[in-house]
């Protein structure tokens, strides 16, 4: 039994073995024309996006679908032809391109959400002020117009700000929740200290999009934060697990009790999580903070795109103390002294 | 006797199920896995590679592959593709941002014809966070109702309270077990 089991797994290799050499030659010639065919198609698709002013999410959806079937296609080719090591190699850099010019459009067309400061209220509010009979949510299946799209409960989200000091005081009161921070520009946000004690607390942290921004944040976030795409900005924290994507020029002050990973990152420098701000932190000897694995430098040799911060340009425990002084709304020529303060030099 | 009853006699016997546990990096891949061994959770780093679990769920053994979704990793995820019973995708419900990759990255597997026929099981984790999104929310933002190829099922849970992880590894098993052992479980019963 066990004999005729084997044969039915192998069965697709007679088939392999049948192919004669030439054979194998004439299906890579068919392989090569097919390819350089979509290839060609591709990049004018993308070319012509670029040109054009505005980006359809039809346009795109088209073409991440068949630039993933391009892949496909390569490596179902892979499996099944002996394709030489150099041809496959000037195919998967000419995939890797499409694929660049695909995110560097998608992320070009993105659309800027527009400005505002949410303090979210409850969805019951406004589905009351709509209808008269207060709709019960038990058919949370069913399309409801009323309820906004998104973040209905007391979310805790900063965004689309520039030159703002932000603390607490920006943020809805009594939650606990996730916190979102997206496209800042010169800003601080400080959410340490400052008044008495915050009677809310984050749970779990998601930035995207900062730049030369300083983010102060307690050393006790309970979940893990998620970075994108910061440039030049200093980032403090304390948090269960912590990864940082795409981003450069960031200092990380950390207090942390599992590896902090980094992602397509240069110029970042990893220091413990001041003690001056906060007695919380894991104490500096025990945190993980410098156990930094680098995902893009997956080699015995020390990755390029990370170091220890060295003391020399470590944030002083003079400036420590300003911040921790730092009462009520800065802004103008102040904030900008506390940001070259606060700031990588480079 | 016909050849698929003889593949249904032969893996009955072993009673093994190869279960693939993929996702966007954050989502809680490794969390889940830890917390249903009733492992402590408060140290995993982010996964560099992957890792394997074996345990015994219901009568079946399960081999469990938990591959990190770093994006540099994922490209290696087709490695782990062949033999495949069911496939968990683990959802962070609090990433708004990347709900779009999300998307993209799932309904790529799915075209897989390695992965053809496997169940899928969507774990919307992380809803002991406040401000998550609810998983009939993610079921439209990762657009599961247009899934005609594989059967599949979304679950709220929490990795860290524990909440509906194994009432959604009951309905994969469920399912698998189902496709596989018909034949034999009918008899047998």
């Amino acid at each position: 039994m066990s004999h005729l089991l084997t044969c039915t797994v192998l069965l697709p290799l007679p088939i392999c073995l049948e192919m004669s050499e030439t054979n194998n030659q004439r299906l890579i010639q068919e392989f090569y024309t097919s390819f350089q065919v979509s290839k060609t198609d591709l990049t004018s698709r993308l070319e012509k996006l670029k040109d054009q002013g505005d980006v359809s999410n039809n346009d795109l959806n088209g073409l991440t679908l068949d630039i993933t079937g391009l892949r496909k296609s390569l490596t179902d080719a892979t499996v099944y032809l002996n394709i030489p090591s150099y041809d496959l190699r000037l195919y998967e850099e000419a995939l890797k391109s499409l694929e660049q010019s695909l995110d560097e459009i998608r992320t070009s067309f993105a659309p800027k959400p527009k400005f505002s400061f949410k303090r979210s209220k409850p969805a019951t509010t406004p589905s009351s002020v709509i209808s008269p009979s207060p709709a019960p949510s038990g058919t949370s299946s069913g399309p409801h117009p009323v309820s906004p799209p998104e973040g209905s409960t007391n979310r805790l989200l900063l965004f689309n700000q520039s030159k703002k000091y932000l603390d607490w005081t920006s943020l809805p009161s009594n939650s606990s929740s996730d916190l979102t921070v997206s496209n800042l520009d010169h800003c601080i946000v400080n959410l340490v200290g400052g008044t008495e004690e915050p009677t809310q607390s984050i749970t779990a942290l998601h930035v995207q999009n900062l730049q030369d921004c300083v983010l102060i944040l307690p050393p006790s976030i309970d979940g893990s934060a998620l970075l994108h795409d910061l440039k030049r900005c200093t980032i403090i924290l304390g948090c269960h697990q912590f990864r940082m994507h795409s981003s450069t020029s960031v200092n990380v002050y950390l207090s942390i009790s599992s590896n902090p990973i980094i992602e397509h990152c240069s110029a970042v420098a990893f220091a413990a999580y001041p003690p001056e701000l906060s007695k919380s932190a894991i104490p500096v000897a025990d945190s993980k903070h410098l156990s930094v694995q680098d995902f893009t430098h997956i080699r015995a040799t020390p990755s390029p795109n990370w170091k220890a911060l060295p003391p020399s340009e470590t944030i002083s425990v003079e400036d420590w103390g300003m911040i921790s002084t730092i009462r009520g709304p800065i802004g103008g020529d102040r904030l900008e002294e506390v940001l070259t303060k606060l700031l990588p030099k480079s | 006797m016909g050849l698929l009853t003889i593949i249904r006699k032969n893996r009955q016997k072993e009673k093994e199920m190869r279960i693939l546990f993929l996702g966007l990096d954050n989502a809680g891949k490794t969390t889940i896995l830890k917390k249903l061994n009733h492992e402590d959770i408060s140290g995993i780093s982010p996964t560099l590679g992957f890792n394997i679990k074996t345990f015994v769920h219901r009568s079946y053994t399960l081999n469990v592959w938990d591959v990190g979704g770093q994006r540099t990793l994922r490209p290696y995820w087709r490695n782990y593709f062949e033999q495949t019973d069911a496939i968990v995708w683990v959802v962070d419900s609090g990433d708004r941002f990347r709900m779009k990759d999300c998307k993209e990255e799932l309904h790529a597997l799915l075209v897989e014809d390695r992965l053809a026929g496997a169940s899928l099981l969507v774990f919307a984790n992380k809803q002991d966070i406040e401000g998550s999104m609810t998983s009939s929310e993610i079921a439209s933002a990762l657009d599961l109702p247009s899934i005609k190829s594989h059967h599949w099922k979304i679950w709220p849970c929490s990795a860290v309270t524990g909440e509906n992880l194994v009432t959604g590894l009951n309905w994969i098993v469920d399912d698998v077990a189902n496709r596989i052992y018909y034949g034999v479980s009918q008899n047998s019963q």
